[in-house]
């Protein structure tokens, strides 16, 4: 096989992937509209994705609002600039930092136990199991999941944003001996409806499609039993993470 | 040739028609054109080398993968031409057993055999609990009600399966490799259970197995698949003195049937 065959079949091999993946994704969203999903699979789902990542993306909001806020105040005090440390925090966690952060956890906590726990159900025949019941996975299994990161990424990222703002304040005030008032005040004059609501409204959804969609179809395309789960759960991770940074990237700039 | 295979369909003793079927993988034809019938409430074996493609073609009676050339007539319905609601009406009349047990790990075992029931039906969650205990206690497992799947061992589980197959009343069984892996006493039990349970709900059996055992205490009529085609042997009784030679060198566990390394 020479150069140009080894590109060409790379090439046809991405083509199909990326298809494949399309028309996963269109069959996940037609189900949502076409067949009867059990509200309790969906708020079951919400449970497992949405509850159990709150204490995680809190713990990581609260260290990266630290941090961030740490370095800003340290250099912003410097510049006599520290009344509005509170509107530098805040802009920076409820438009990027919050949405972003809370993105990632979920992609390394829930992506992966999406792309194992399917990708396991696939290599030891429960989705065959499924089929041959006559229950259809999509309704079953695909779609409460993937209702279940879109409704709840955006309250994530709420959280998120309030740990990641309050927790900077705390720094504010305990290391740089800032006043709490100023902090609040200058948040509120240099954060408008839209740096406040972007992240929660637009990235959150997004996000939460980008990490369904994608743990689902890689899960679901798992094959040679526990390595090939291992591998997916590798593949999930890294493909979710990257198509977040990518689309974040893209949304800030068309949003801001 | 779609006129000859309607010709077929219309064929009441036979419940399952299998005409000309050709199944391939990545271009290399794993079923080349297997042919056989299945009566009503009879109880078929279908035996062959590892990998030579009897699990993919029970996955091919439940429409779970498609074929590339001919046709399986299931109560003379070409299941080639039916969508997946039509396909999904069929297979509520089947129950299968898979190799791997293929229990859902999240649910007990008293969910994982009532699934069915809860999805199809409109039975109070009391009728179904009490339905489930009943298969449950006809495989010898009413106590595992509560449990889950990882609590069990090898031969519960397929027990579990067992159930859960039959607990909505199939026309059809379907077991793939339902001894393989267990200890011979195990397999004793499941191959009683499968003649009791298919006895007793009035089913069809079709069996997928290598082991010598499950054939001959399963069986009423056996069918080898080799290269890719259907090859028609004699019953449980003869089978071991067969005057196919394949079949013979197979059932004997002759080293020339199996397929080649290379």
């Amino acid at each position: 096989m020479n150069i140009i065959d080894k590109t060409g079949d790379f090439t046809l091999k991405i083509f199909d992937y990326v298809g494949s993946y399309c028309i996963f994704t269109a069959l996940v969203i037609r189900t949502m509209f076409t067949s009867k999903i059990k509200f309790k699979h969906v708020l079951e789902q919400m449970y497992k994705i949405g509850t159990k990542s709150l204490p995680i993306v809190g713990v990581t909001l609260m260290f990266v609002g630290m941090v961030f806020t740490s370095q800003v105040a340290k250099e912003f005090t410097k510049l006599g600039a520290s009344k509005i440390i509170g509107g530098i925090v805040g802009f920076a966690v409820w438009r990027e930092l919050g949405p972003l952060f809370a993105g990632v956890v979920v992609a390394a906590r829930v992506g992966a136990a999406i792309s194992t726990e399917i990708g396991a159900m696939k290599v030891t025949e429960q989705i065959d199991a499924l089929r041959s019941m006559a229950i259809n996975p999509f309704s079953f299994l695909y779609v409460p999941r993937f209702i279940a990161l879109i409704l709840m990424m955006p309250i994530l990222i709420i959280f998120a944003n309030f740990i990641g703002f309050i927790a900077g304040l705390g720094i504010y005030v305990a290391l740089f001996h800032g006043n709490p008032e100023a902090y609040f005040s200058s948040a509120s004059q240099m954060l408008d409806v839209l740096d406040i609501s972007a992240g929660v409204l637009f990235k959150g959804p997004v996000f939460g499609f980008i990490i369904a969609t994608i743990a689902m179809f890689l899960g679901v395309n798992t094959t040679y039993g526990a390595v090939g789960i291992g591998k997916s759960a590798t593949r999930t991770v890294v493909a979710i993470l990257i198509s977040i940074f990518v689309v974040n990237f893209f949304l800030s700039y068309l949003i801001f | 040739m779609s006129q000859e295979l309607k010709g077929n369909s219309k064929d009441s003793k036979n419940i399952i028609i299998i005409k000309d079927l050709v199944k391939t993988y990545g271009g290399q034809k794993i079923l080349a054109g297997v042919d056989f019938k299945v009566k009503r409430n009879n109880k078929t074996t279908i035996i062959g080398a590892s990998g030579c493609g009897k699990s993919t073609l029970l996955r091919l009676i439940l429409g779970l993968e498609k074929f590339q050339e001919g046709e399986i007539f299931i109560e003379g319905q070409p299941i080639s031409k039916l969508d997946e609601d039509e396909l999904n009406i069929i297979r509520l009349r089947f129950g299968m057993v898979f190799q791997s047990a293929a229990l859902f790990d999240s649910l007990t075992v008293g969910e994982n055999v009532g699934l069915i029931l809860k999805e199809h039906t409109k039975l109070k969650p009391s009728e179904i609990a009490k339905k489930v205990k009943e298969k449950l206690d006809m495989v010898g497992l009413a106590d595992t009600y509560a449990q889950m799947p990882a609590a069990l061992s090898g031969g519960m589980k397929k027990r579990v399966a067992f159930a859960r197959a039959i607990v909505n009343d199939p026309s059809v069984l379907l077991f793939d490799e339902p001894t393989t892996g267990l200890d011979p006493i195990t397999s004793t039990t499941i191959e009683n259970l499968i003649k009791d349970l298919t006895d007793t709900i009035h089913a069809t059996s079709i069996v997928v197995t290598h082991q010598i055992s499950t054939i001959l205490n399963t069986s009423e009529k056996i069918i080898m698949i080799h290269e890719g085609k259907a090859i028609k042997t004699e019953g449980p009784k003869k089978i071991m003195k067969s005057k196919n030679k394949m079949v013979y060198k197979f059932v004997n566990g002759l080293v020339d049937t199996a397929p080649k390394i290379v």
